[in-house]
């Protein structure tokens, strides 16, 4: 009992922090507005806020924000893709209107990668695993 | 001022002249896009003209943007017969770009035509380093009746 007990409280744990940026105070997490989708036009939102905040506020990080896909490919090689624009609409909420995945003979999954960054530091990255319908 | 010193004062200024425009004009400066990993050593690898030989269709092509490695890319591409007279097809072309060493391609390329043979390509996206091949299909009835394709070393 107290296992499953330990477990379900880890796993609320994980979920309030979705995306954590371990070298930071900041969690993020992404939201699908239309997609996602492979070979066409897709809309995510990604927002942060303070791990220890539990009504998870979005704020503005203290860093440039940096929101790119990533090929992880079965083979081991792995590679970015299309560049997207991400503006800040609200402080800590970012919108992402052109994310562009694709597979083209590729196996392997994408993800969303966030880069928090001091100019051009990158002072932690943080990601998650896009999966298409 | 003496005929000797008239003569060293152009001199002077026809030297200085040189030596001031020697240096590259500022306003022929090629500026990368903001963000983006800009690589143009594939621009000379590419021929400019390829040719369907079965249907004699002459491909020309000119970087709008580009090429560039995870930002969009863009060409322009005009099609024309051998008199060098602009002419549409009588099917779909269609291009793509294949990574042969990978064995993979990228998203799908989007082709507008903006007049008799003329076409704007977006959504090129070199999205790695390394040798594309960029493919141009042509399709009759659905059925691909020839292709040619480009090697670009990014």
């Amino acid at each position: 009992m107290k296992v499953i007990l330990f477990l379900i409280s880890f796993s609320l744990m994980a979920n309030d922090c979705p995306m954590e940026f371990k070298e930071t105070k900041y969690c993020g997490d992404v939201t699908w507005i239309d997609g996602p989708y492979l070979n066409k036009l897709s809309h995510f939102q990604f927002k942060t806020w303070i791990k220890d905040d539990e009504s998870s506020t979005t704020v503005s990080p203290d860093y440039n924000v940096k929101i790119y896909s990533w090929m992880i490919m079965n083979s081991g090689h792995n590679h970015g893709g299309p560049k997207m624009n991400a503006k800040e609409i609200l402080p800590g909420l970012f919108d992402v209107l052109d994310a562009r995945f694709h597979m083209g003979g590729m196996q392997g999954f994408w993800e969303i990668r966030v880069d928090l960054k001091n100019n051009t530091q990158v002072i932690s990255t943080a990601s998650k695993r896009v999966n298409f319908e | 001022m003496n005929s000797a010193n008239i003569i060293n004062f152009f001199l002077f200024i026809i030297l200085a002249t040189f030596l001031i425009s020697c240096g590259k004009s500022p306003f022929l400066k090629t500026t990368p896009k903001a963000g983006t990993n800009s690589l143009q050593s594939g621009r000379e690898t590419i021929h400019d003209e390829i040719y369907l030989k079965k249907h004699q269709i002459n491909i020309s092509s000119f970087w709008r943007e580009g090429p560039f490695i995870g930002d969009e890319s863009k060409l322009l591409i005009i099609l024309t017969n051998n008199q060098k007279v602009p002419i549409d097809t009588n099917g779909e072309l269609k291009i793509k770009l294949w990574m042969p060493d990978m064995n993979h391609g990228s998203y799908p390329v989007t082709i507008e035509r903006v007049g008799i043979g003329i076409y704007e390509v977006k959504d090129l996206y070199f999205t790695m380093e390394g040798f594309w091949n960029i493919h141009f299909e042509l399709f009759i009835n659905e059925q691909l009746v020839e292709e040619a394709k480009w090697g670009i070393t990014l």
